[in-house]
């Protein structure tokens, strides 16, 4: 009995104070605590040696402030990479037949390639410590910051830069490449794409690309996001054995140069996953109503072979894990 | 753990619930830091102060010696500003400077557009190329096979580097802004010559080199030349050290010193030899190993975009033997240790 008392007394007072102690469950905003190490003044300089000004201060202020829990990281690319993005959603929705929440966008064309890289686990296969095979998965792997300015003094992923200069690491040829391998899969004429450039470019500015924040809403912080990503070097080395979470919730400032996600068709390019993703463009509502209606308008009377559509929605169904129903 | 749990629970089962809560607890808050690989080995400790060389490089002569020493030479200063932007980039991994001219710029671009084009290998936008790759004169792998890159040097398969941005700024014949201000290089070399290896290992002839090089010339009449900004990022491999590609194959200019020990010091330094880098099909000039060369110009960025365009636009148009190509592209991707199963 009295062995039952002090068991009861010492559990609860390691209960209170996990409570109270555990530092870890507080989540950090990580471009506040960016700030905290690296001056603007210092940040302003750095970006200038790469041609990249401050100019959109006031909308990275008003993005940084939005920053919360589920937060995963940034990614900045060029306005060609969102139209390829738009492009995939609306074949998506308009030809295969499936619904997108507005709030995600497809990070790549799902199912369009053989997946090298299934999971974390797969990783050690391509970067290990005696050979460098990571340029066969580098396609699948989706490169972020965690705060926003992060790697604005060394070499590396820089959000702010790609968003600033209009600026792809990929580069445009690339993704053109990969929507017409698509577009011919399903029987969709591959000068659609062209054509769908060809709108982006006449209605789009392209002095500036657009910027990509990340969240992951699972029920669990970070199941999600923990299952998929890891601290890496810019060549996809792993830059350190431990999983995002921990500096989301970690008092200190060292981020890694950026987070690597892996994008698994399953997944990361799953419409149905817990990623959320919201994308600044700095672009007036009207202008981005009406280079959507028309690359939806294009694509929506678009011929396409329904003998190819049916088995690559069905593909994606079972990997989704979703009915027709479900979908529509 | 559940094992353990049901068997706590069995002896203790008036205070399990509170256990159940620190189990709850634990995993869910408290062990929010957690490894990610199994199996994966730990990483060796790896740490240094880094010092931009340049900066240690001014510290010893001052500014207004060097400026003068370039001003002597003819040079105007008026491109400080790009410099000292160059030089406050580099990083840990930084080797050195090599400057040349627009033609090499050419050379270097025509060679990445085969490969690109012809070949359809990915070639990083960070790295170009300084000789072309699967020559058999670069087929050694470092320089204890070389011999003595001082007394058996010979600059087909040597690129020469400075430390320091404006390193010996007193000698033009090895001054990278020196090469940079005047659009020079050491040796007059003819790159139309250059590219026949290239061009024949795929079946294409001289006239096709002319048509690309009569194209590509015309757009840098007047131009000052280049500046290559080379990094060896062996660490971004965590179980190697730094500079593990380049000290094997960098002569440091002081016997058998590694570059390493001079680069990694945080001491003003006069860097009074310049580095020779071997030429190796293997490592530095194989696109996926760990050298990162940035390449930095004054001339307009439209003209460039143009020059890129018009360029890439006539090597597309050459029609090389497909044979020959299957055939160089296998050689490039076993020189390079790339398993082509991958793409």
């Amino acid at each position: 009995m009295v062995v039952s008392r002090m068991m009861r007394a010492f559990l609860l007072l390691l209960g209170v104070l996990s409570f109270c102690f555990g530092e870890q469950e507080l989540f950090h905003n990580p471009t506040e605590r960016f700030l905290e190490e690296h001056t603007i003044e210092d940040i302003k300089y750095h970006l200038r040696l790469d041609g990249v000004t401050l100019e959109y201060k006031t909308l990275f202020d008003k993005i940084i402030l939005s920053e919360c829990e589920g937060l995963m990281g940034y990614h900045g690319d060029s306005r060609e990479y969102r139209i390829y993005q738009d492009l995939i959603k609306i074949v998506i929705e308009e030809v295969v037949g499936i619904s997108v929440p507005k709030d995600f966008h497809f990070l790549a064309i799902p199912a369009l390639k053989e997946e090298k890289l299934g999971s974390l686990q797969d990783i050690p296969t391509f970067f290990s410590p005696e050979r460098n095979l990571g340029y066969r998965v580098s396609e699948q792997l989706f490169p972020i910051n965690m705060a926003l300015y992060g790697n604005y003094n060394s070499l590396g992923f820089n959000s702010v830069k790609n968003f600033t200069l209009n600026f792809s690491s990929k580069g445009s040829e690339k993704f053109i490449c990969d929507l017409k391998s698509w577009f011919c899969q399903l029987g969709l004429n591959d000068t659609l794409v062209d054509e769908a450039y060809a709108i982006g470019a006449s209605l789009l500015p392209d002095d500036r690309g657009i910027l990509l924040q990340l969240f992951d809403v699972s029920s669990v912080s970070y199941e999600f996001a923990d299952r998929l990503s890891y601290p890496a070097y810019p060549n996809g080395y792993p830059y350190a054995n431990k999983n995002m979470a921990s500096y989301h919730y970690e008092p200190v400032a060292v981020f890694p140069p950026e987070i690597a996600l892996i994008m698994t068709s399953r997944e990361l390019l799953s419409p149905f996953s817990p990623l959320v993703i919201k994308r600044y463009d700095k672009l007036q509502p009207s202008v981005v109503k009406k280079y959507e209606t028309a690359l939806r308008d294009g694509i929506r009377i678009a011929e396409r072979d329904d003998e190819k559509v049916k088995p690559y929605r069905q593909k994606l169904l079972d990997m989704w894990d979703r009915s027709q129903g479900e979908v529509e | 753990m559940l094992i353990l749990f049901f068997c706590f629970k069995k002896l203790f089962r008036k205070i399990s619930k509170y256990f159940s809560v620190l189990l709850v607890l634990l995993f869910t808050g408290n062990l929010n830091a957690k490894e990610i690989f199994t199996q994966y080995p730990e990483f060796p400790e790896r740490s240094y102060v880094y010092r931009f060389s340049t900066e240690r490089y001014i510290e010893i002569y001052g500014w207004d010696q060097i400026s003068s020493g370039l001003k002597s030479m003819g040079l105007s200063m008026v491109h400080r500003n790009l410099f000292d932007r160059i030089w406050h980039r580099e990083e840990k991994g930084f080797v050195g400077y090599h400057g040349s001219t627009q033609c090499f710029r050419v050379y270097q671009d025509i060679i990445r557009m085969i490969l690109e084009e012809h070949l359809s290998l990915d070639i990083r936008k960070d790295f170009h190329f300084f000789r072309i790759p699967g020559d058999p004169q670069f087929s050694l792998d470092d320089l204890s096979e070389y011999g003595s890159y001082i007394y058996d040097y010979s600059p087909t398969h040597f690129v020469s580097l400075n430390y320091a941005l404006y390193g010996n700024f007193h000698c033009c014949g090895c001054c990278s802004y020196y090469y940079f201000s005047e659009n020079d290089s050491c040796l007059s070399i003819d790159f139309r010559e250059k590219l026949v290896f290239l061009f024949e290992k795929i079946g294409l002839t001289q006239h096709e080199i002319d048509k690309a090089f009569d194209l590509a010339e015309h757009y840098f009449f007047d131009e000052k030349g280049i500046i290559l900004q080379v990094f060896d990022l062996s660490h971004y491999n965590p179980w190697q050290s730094y500079y593990a590609l380049s000290d094997p194959r960098c002569g440091s200019g002081l016997g058998t010193t590694r570059i390493s020990e001079l680069i990694q010091g945080i001491e003003s330094s006069s860097f009074t030899s310049e580095m020779r880098m071997l030429m190796t099909n293997r490592h530095t000039l194989n696109p996926y190993a760990s050298l990162v060369i940035r390449r930095y110009d004054v001339v307009e960025p439209a003209k460039i975009l143009e020059y890129e365009q018009a360029l890439r636009e006539c090597i597309r148009g050459f029609v090389p033997d497909s044979f020959k190509v299957q055939n160089y592209r296998k050689e490039l991707l076993e020189l390079w240790g790339v398993d082509d199963g991958g793409f």
